[in-house]
C-alpha cells in the first residue's frame, strides 16, 4: 500500500507540473493583459503614462516569454511563495486564505446537507419505487434540478429579504456577515453567520440534492436486481436490512468516487450565487482573476484545484480498499 | 522501479531549473537601488524671500466646499417642498429637476437638523485593489479616496478647481503661472494624531515621482511639476515645468503620511507586499474625514468619522462629517443592489437604464425611495481606425455618420433616456462651440453619394461596394468590435442593418472586455464601439485626438487640432480657452474620427431618508463636496 501511495504521489507531482506548465502558457497566451484591463477601469481624468506602462510591464514580468515567467513562478513556489496578486495588491496566499472560510461555509454545509438528505431520499425512493409518493418526490426533485439557481436565488431574496422584511422570518439579502460583526458575542456571530448562510446554502444545495438522490436511486436499482440480493431475500433477510447492509454498501463505490471528485468543488465555490448574494467566496475570486488577467492569483487557484483533484482521486482510490474488500493495493 | 526513478529524476531536474531561474530573477542588478524621487530632474529651489520679491503673487480661490454649496443653494430656491418631492414619481425632466432641487438641500453651517448619529450603507460594483491613495486608479478607489484621503486642491460640481479651506489657509500663484504658493492650516492631523505638514506633501510628491513605486494613475499630473519645496511646516511652493492653464490640476493629488512611509517605502516600494504595508492596507493612517475600521475583501468596507478631523484641542475647527459610519457593500449584481435599496440595507445605488425604466416605477420602490438622474458628459461612439483602407477617407466616415438611424437608436434601443451626442463636448459644457456644426442625420441617400465620391462603388454587381487599394480590388467589408454588453451590441447591429442596405458589409464582433481592450489599444481593429467619460479639463482630450497620443487608438491626425490643443494649454483667459476648445470640437466633428452616438446619463435610486445629492458632469459624487454633502435629517 505504501509503495502504491508513494508512486501515486510522484506521479501526481509530475501531473501537477504538466498542468501548471500548460495552464500558465494558456493564460499568458490569452489576449489582453492585466495593465490593459486596468486602463479600462480608470477614472477618465487620469491615465497611465506610456513610460509607466512600460515600467509596470517590466515589474510584473510581462515582458518575459511565458515559459521563463513560468519557471520564475515555479521557483518562487518552491520557496513557498505564490507571488503577489496584480489586482489585489496582496500576497496570493493571503488572498486565497481570506476566501477559503467563506467558500467552505457554503460548500461544506451544502455538501453535508445534500448527503444527509440525499441518502435517505435515495433509499426511500428505492424502497417505494413506482408508488405515488416516490413519483411525487421524483417529480419535485426533477423540478428542483431543472430550476436555475439564479432564478431561485432572486425569488428567495424577494421573499425573505424584501417581503418578509421586518418579520421574524426575515433573512439577510446579501453578504456573509452583518454590520459590526466583529463586535458581536460568539453566539451572536454564530447566529449572524447562520442567517446569512441560509439562502445561499439553500440555493447551493437543492440542485445537488436532486442529483445525488437520483444518483443513489439509479445505483440502488441496479444493485437490487443482483442475484445476491435475491438470495438474501430468499433466505428471509428483512427488506430494510437488505437495503442498508447488502445493497447500499455496494453503491458506495460510485458514491465515494463522487465524493473524491467533490473535493476541488468544495473550494471552487459558485460564481453566479456568490455574485448574487455578495458572498466573498472563491468562485468570484476566480472569475475576477480571469477577467482582470491576474496571472499569479489564477495560478495559485489552479494549483490549489489541481492538488485537490489529485488528492481527491488518491483518497477515493484508497477508500475503495476500505469499502470494497475485493480492492487491494498490495 | 526504473520508471519511478526516471520520473524522480525529471522532477529533480525541473525543480533545479526553476530554482535557478527564480534565484537569478531575484538578484537585483547593481544599479537598481531605490532612490526616492528618481524621476525628478535635479533642481535647487531659491529662497522664499527671493520668490516673494519676484513672483508677483496673485490670490487664488480658497473655498470651503460645503459653504460654497450652501451659497449656491441660496441662489436656487427649491421648486417643491421635500414632502412634495418625495411624493413625486420621476417621469419627466421637470419631475427630475423638482426632485433634485428639493432634495439637494444641505443643513446650515451649525448642522442643525442633521442626524449626526446616522450611518449610511452604499454599494460598489468592484472591490478596492488597495487602500493606499497613491495606488488609486479605479472609480471604487476614487470613491474611497473621496472619504478618506486628503487633497489640497479639489474641484466643485462645475469642475472648477479650488484650494480646500479644510486644509489650506492661503493659495497664491505667480503672475507668470510657474509657481503656486500654498500655506497649510496648522490644525490638520493624521488619523494617528500626528500633525499634517508641508513635509508630507513634499514626501508624497517625491514618492509619486519614484520609478520603483508602481503607481498606476496618480502620476499623470504631478509629473508636470518640476519641484515642491516646503519652506517651513506649513508653507509650500510648487514649481511648474511650464506655464500652462492646467497647472492647477497637477496639484490635485492625495497626500500620504511621511512618518509612516519614509522608512517602509525603500524596504518595499510596492507599498503592498511587506507585513508593515499589509497592515497599513487594512488600517491606513489617513488625512481625510473618515478612517477605515474594517475591510473584508470581496465583501464590505466600513469607515468611521474621524473625531480628530474636525476637532482640534477640544475645539471644532471644521464642519463635522454628517455620518458616523459609512459602509460600502460590494454588490456586483444589479438586482441585488436594487433589492438592497428597496429593503433599506443601502441608502443609494446607481440604477441600470432598464431598472430605471421598468423596475422602479411601482409602489414597492417609491414607498421608501425616490430616483433621479444627471446629464453626464460621458459619450458613446463608434471609432474608426483611420489606418485601414476603409476609413482613411473623411467622406467614408461622414457616410457612416449618415448611415445611423439616430432616432431608432435613442428611442428604441436606449429607452428614450439618453440625449444625442453633439461631439466631444456636451452642449452644457463651457467649452462647447458657440457655433456648433449641424448634427449628422440619418440619410442613406447622402451616405451612398459620399461613398460613391470616395470611390467605393459596386463594380462587379455583387451588391457589395468595392475599391482598388494598392492595386487590389477589395470589398467594403469590415469588423465592428464591441464588448459583451447587450445594449451596445444592439446599437452595432442597427448600424450593420443600415449599412447592409447601401452595399457595405459590417460584421459585429462582440468580445470579452480584456480582449476588446487588447485589440483596441494595439490598434488591431477596423471599428469599435466604446465610450469616454469626462475628465476635469478639456485639454485632457488631447491624449485621445492629438497626433500620436497614447489614447488615440484610431490614429486620427489633424495638425490644426494639434496646434489648437497646444494653444489651449498656454491660454489662461477662460473665454479664449472656450473658443479654442469649441473650435477643436467642431474640427473633430467635421473629421468624424468617431461616429458620435449619445451622452449616457446616470441614474440613481435614493432612500427617502437621504438628502444632499446633486449631480455634476461626472455624476453625483466625483467632485467636492459630492459624497460629503449627503446627510440624513
Amino acid at each position: 500500500m505504501s509503495s502504491y501511495i508513494i508512486r501515486r504521489i510522484l506521479l501526481g507531482l509530475l501531473t501537477l507540473l504538466l498542468i501548471t506548465f500548460f495552464v500558465y502558457g494558456l493564460l499568458r497566451l490569452m489576449p489582453g493583459d492585466p495593465l490593459l484591463v486596468r486602463l479600462e477601469m480608470m477614472d477618465p481624468g487620469k491615465h497611465m503614462l506610456p513610460e509607466d506602462i512600460t515600467r509596470m510591464r517590466e515589474m510584473y514580468g510581462l515582458n518575459d516569454p511565458w515559459y521563463i515567467s513560468y519557471f520564475k513562478w515555479l521557483g518562487k513556489l518552491l520557496h513557498g511563495d505564490l507571488g503577489e496578486s496584480f489586482t489585489q495588491h496582496a500576497a496570493v496566499a493571503h488572498v486565497i486564505r481570506e476566501r477559503i472560510g467563506a467558500t467552505l461555509l457554503l460548500t461544506l454545509s451544502s455538501l453535508i446537507i445534500s448527503y444527509l438528505l440525499a441518502i435517505p431520499l435515495g433509499l426511500y425512493a428505492t424502497a417505494r419505487n413506482g408508488r405515488w409518493d416516490e413519483r411525487t418526490i421524483s417529480v419535485l426533485l426533477y423540478m428542483l434540478y431543472s430550476l436555475p439557481s439564479f432564478v431561485a436565488a432572486l425569488a428567495l431574496q424577494v421573499l425573505f429579504a424584501v417581503q418578509l422584511h421586518g418579520t421574524a422570518f426575515e433573512l439577510p439579502l446579501f453578504g456573509m456577515t452583518g454590520d459590526h460583526f466583529n463586535q458581536m458575542s460568539f453566539g451572536g456571530k454564530f447566529l449572524d453567520l447562520f442567517k446569512h448562510a441560509v439562502l445561499p446554502v439553500a440555493c447551493f444545495t437543492y440542485g445537488t440534492l436532486a442529483y445525488y438522490s437520483r444518483f443513489i436511486l439509479a445505483n440502488m436499482q441496479e444493485v437490487i436486481r443482483q442475484d445476491y440480493i435475491r438470495t438474501a431475500r430468499a433466505k428471509g433477510v428483512g427488506y430494510w436490512r437488505i437495503l442498508f447492509h447488502h445493497a447500499f454498501r455496494n453503491t458506495m463505490i460510485p458514491l465515494v468516487t463522487l465524493i473524491g471528485l467533490e473535493l476541488p468543488a468544495l473550494l471552487s465555490g459558485s460564481i453566479i450565487l456568490e455574485q448574487i448574494f455578495g458572498w466573498p467566496g472563491m468562485g468570484k475570486l476566480f472569475f475576477e482573476s480571469i477577467r482582470m488577467r491576474d496571472y499569479p492569483t489564477l495560478m495559485g487557484l489552479i494549483l490549489m484545484f489541481s492538488v485537490l483533484t489529485l488528492v481527491g482521486q488518491l483518497l477515493a482510490d484508497i477508500c475503495y480498499a476500505f469499502v470494497d474488500p475485493r480492492v487491494s493495493y498490495e | 522501479m526504473n520508471i519511478l526513478l526516471r520520473r524522480s529524476l525529471y522532477l529533480a531536474l525541473l525543480i533545479a531549473l526553476a530554482l535557478s531561474t527564480a534565484s537569478s530573477a531575484e538578484k537585483p542588478p547593481a544599479d537598481d537601488k531605490f532612490k526616492l524621487g528618481d524621476l525628478i530632474e535635479p533642481f535647487t529651489p531659491p529662497l522664499l524671500a527671493e520668490l516673494d520679491k519676484t513672483a508677483d503673487w496673485q490670490d487664488m480661490p480658497v473655498v470651503d466646499p460645503m459653504e460654497e454649496l450652501r451659497d449656491q443653494k441660496k441662489k436656487e430656491p427649491p421648486l417643491v417642498s421635500v414632502e412634495e418631492a418625495l411624493r413625486l414619481h420621476n417621469d419627466s425632466p421637470e419631475d427630475n429637476k423638482k426632485i433634485i432641487s428639493a432634495l439637494s438641500m444641505v443643513p446650515p453651517a451649525d448642522g442643525k437638523g442633521a442626524n449626526f448619529d446616522a450611518s449610511i450603507g452604499r454599494c460598489q460594483v468592484m472591490d478596492l485593489a488597495s487602500t493606499n491613495p497613491l495606488l488609486m486608479s479605479s472609480f471604487a478607489e476614487a470613491e474611497f479616496g473621496d472619504l478618506t484621503a486628503l487633497f489640497i486642491i479639489n474641484f466643485d460640481w462645475n469642475l472648477v478647481p479650488f484650494a480646500d479651506a479644510n486644509a489650506v489657509v492661503s493659495w497664491k500663484a505667480s503672475k507668470d503661472h510657474l509657481l503656486d504658493k500654498i500655506v497649510l492650516r496648522d490644525d490638520l492631523v493624521w488619523s494617528d494624531g500626528k500633525p499634517i505638514t508641508a513635509h508630507d506633501v513634499v514626501f508624497t510628491f517625491q514618492a509619486i515621482m519614484t520609478s520603483k513605486i508602481p503607481i498606476p494613475a496618480v502620476r499623470s499630473g504631478p509629473d508636470q511639476i518640476k519641484w515642491v519645496e516646503a519652506y517651513d511646516d506649513h508653507t509650500l511652493v510648487f514649481f511648474h515645468k511650464a506655464a500652462q492653464a492646467t497647472n492647477t490640476w497637477d496639484l490635485n493629488f492625495p497626500i500620504i503620511p511621511k512618518h509612516i512611509f519614509e522608512k517602509s517605502i525603500p524596504e518595499d516600494p510596492t507599498l503592498t507586499t511587506s507585513a508593515f504595508h499589509t497592515q497599513q492596507q487594512l488600517k491606513p493612517v489617513v488625512g481625510g474625514p473618515y478612517e477605515l475600521i474594517e475591510w473584508n475583501r470581496g465583501s464590505n468596507l466600513v469607515m468611521q468619522r474621524r473625531e480628530n478631523f474636525y476637532m482640534h484641542n477640544g475645539k471644532q475647527v471644521r464642519g463635522k462629517p454628517f455620518f458616523k459610519e459609512v459602509t460600502f457593500h460590494l454588490l456586483e449584481d444589479g438586482n441585488t443592489r436594487l433589492l438592497a435599496l428597496k429593503s433599506g440595507r443601502i441608502q443609494e445605488t446607481e440604477l441600470e437604464a432598464q431598472q430605471w425604466q421598468t423596475q422602479t416605477s411601482g409602489r414597492d420602490f417609491y414607498d421608501s425611495n425616490t430616483k433621479a438622474y444627471g446629464n453626464e458628459w460621458l459619450y458613446m461612439y463608434i471609432g474608426w481606425n483611420l489606418k485601414t483602407p476603409f476609413f482613411e477617407d473623411v467622406r467614408v466616415r461622414q457616410a457612416m455618420a449618415c448611415a445611423m438611424n439616430y432616432d431608432e437608436m435613442i428611442n428604441d434601443l436606449c429607452y428614450g433616456l439618453y440625449p444625442r451626442c453633439h461631439g466631444i463636448f456636451a452642449p452644457d459644457a463651457w467649452m462647447y462651440p458657440k457655433h456648433p456644426l449641424p448634427l449628422y442625420e440619418f440619410n442613406l441617400d447622402k451616405a451612398e453619394k459620399l461613398l460613391d465620391e470616395a470611390g467605393w462603388i459596386d463594380t462587379d454587381g455583387d451588391g457589395i461596394r468595392d475599391k482598388e487599394v494598392n492595386g487590389k480590388r477589395i470589398p467594403f467589408e469590415f469588423n465592428l468590435t464591441v464588448s459583451l454588453k447587450p445594449d451596445r451590441i444592439d446599437i452595432c447591429n442597427l448600424l450593420r442593418e443600415n449599412l447592409d442596405s447601401i452595399g457595405v458589409i459590417c460584421h459585429v464582433v462582440p468580445m470579452e472586455a480584456a480582449v476588446f481592450q487588447e485589440r483596441v489599444q494595439n490598434k488591431k481593429y477596423e471599428a469599435e464601439m466604446a465610450g469616454w467619460g469626462t475628465g476635469t479639463d478639456p485639454s485632457l482630450t488631447s491624449n485621445i485626438f492629438g497626433t500620436g497620443e497614447d489614447r488615440n487608438f484610431g490614429s486620427y491626425s489633424n495638425p490644426k487640432v494639434d496646434a489648437l490643443y497646444k494653444a489651449g494649454l498656454l491660454e489662461f483667459d477662460p473665454q479664449k480657452r472656450a473658443e479654442i476648445y469649441g473650435e477643436i470640437a467642431n474640427l473633430i466633428y467635421a473629421d468624424q474620427p468617431y461616429m458620435f452616438l449619445y451622452n449616457q446619463n446616470r441614474f440613481f435610486g435614493f432612500s427617502h431618508s437621504l438628502r444632499g445629492y446633486r449631480f455634476s458632469p461626472r455624476g453625483p459624487y466625483a467632485y467636492v463636496p459630492g459624497v460629503m454633502s449627503l446627510w440624513m435629517p
